[in-house]
């Protein structure tokens, strides 16, 4: 899976280009955003565009994405679609990352 | 009735065998109200069922198989995801702490939420999660969350 990165400031906004985050691609995920987040970029915007399908192997990864953040760092959503939102919402992790409807709002919402 | 049946090595390389059947099947239900949320629940409900079946089959010596069985009645649809591990007790599985935010321990929580029964079955010729969705009501009943 690739996953492209574009610095905002001091924000880094990251797309993973894949249809589906579940337990077949899910330590794949998890490590190349904790290869991010291991270069220095605790402040992470997803682009989650290109994303039709998310379980809770998916969801896992991006709760360890955002405790390896640390105290100091942050992982927000955008682009985030109903399907997706809707287990986000189920688990309530919803209130863990945040999620909005542009990249300048998730941009905004860590400076 | 209609049933389908797919059986696969247990291996997460092959769980996309069993989504995607799960969501043309369930495209195919003549439920008018609602189809696009119907289809995407069952999709993570097997989903999350498969990978649980295929992790329960890590650690075994011979090659083990998952089983997903589709029953589609008119009412309802059935779906039974076998395993050839050692098995558990649905009952004894704790709910995730949601306010902890927890890596693990989603998966059982999300098929009970959206699902109308669960049920485990273990049996010596493999044990089997069933998984009973009714079309006639709501699809989005989250009254666990």
């Amino acid at each position: 899976m690739k996953i492209s990165t574009v610095k905002r400031g001091s924000v880094c906004v990251v797309i993973p280009h894949v249809n589906k985050i579940d337990a077949s691609i899910a330590v794949e995920f998890k490590k190349k955003m904790i290869d991010i987040v291991n270069a220095g970029e605790s402040r992470l915007v997803l682009n989650l565009q290109e994303v039709d399908f998310i379980d809770s192997s998916g969801l896992g990864a991006l709760v360890s994405v955002y405790k390896s953040a640390g105290p100091n760092g942050a992982v927000k959503l955008f682009h985030v679609k109903d399907s997706v939102r809707s287990i986000f919402e189920l688990t309530r992790l919803d209130k863990v990352f945040g999620i909005h409807v542009s990249e300048e709002g998730a941009v905004e919402s860590l400076e | 009735m209609e049933e389908f049946y797919l059986r696969f090595p247990a291996k997460m390389r092959y769980l996309h065998l069993a989504t995607n059947l799960c969501r043309e099947l369930c495209a195919k239900v003549p439920k008018k109200r609602k189809v696009k949320d119907f289809v995407a629940d069952m999709e993570l409900c097997i989903s999350e069922a498969c990978t649980n079946a295929i992790r329960h089959s890590e650690g075994l010596e011979q090659e083990a198989y998952t089983s997903v069985h589709f029953h589609l009645f008119i009412d309802r649809v059935v779906i039974q995801i076998g395993d050839e591990g050692e098995g558990f007790v649905l009952e004894d599985v704790p709910a995730p702490d949601l306010n902890t935010h927890p890596e693990r321990g989603y998966g059982l929580y999300i098929i009970k939420s959206i699902m109308d029964e669960v049920r485990y079955v273990r049996a010596d010729k493999g044990n089997y999660l069933e998984m009973i969705k009714f079309f006639d009501k709501p699809f989005h009943d989250r009254s666990l969350s």
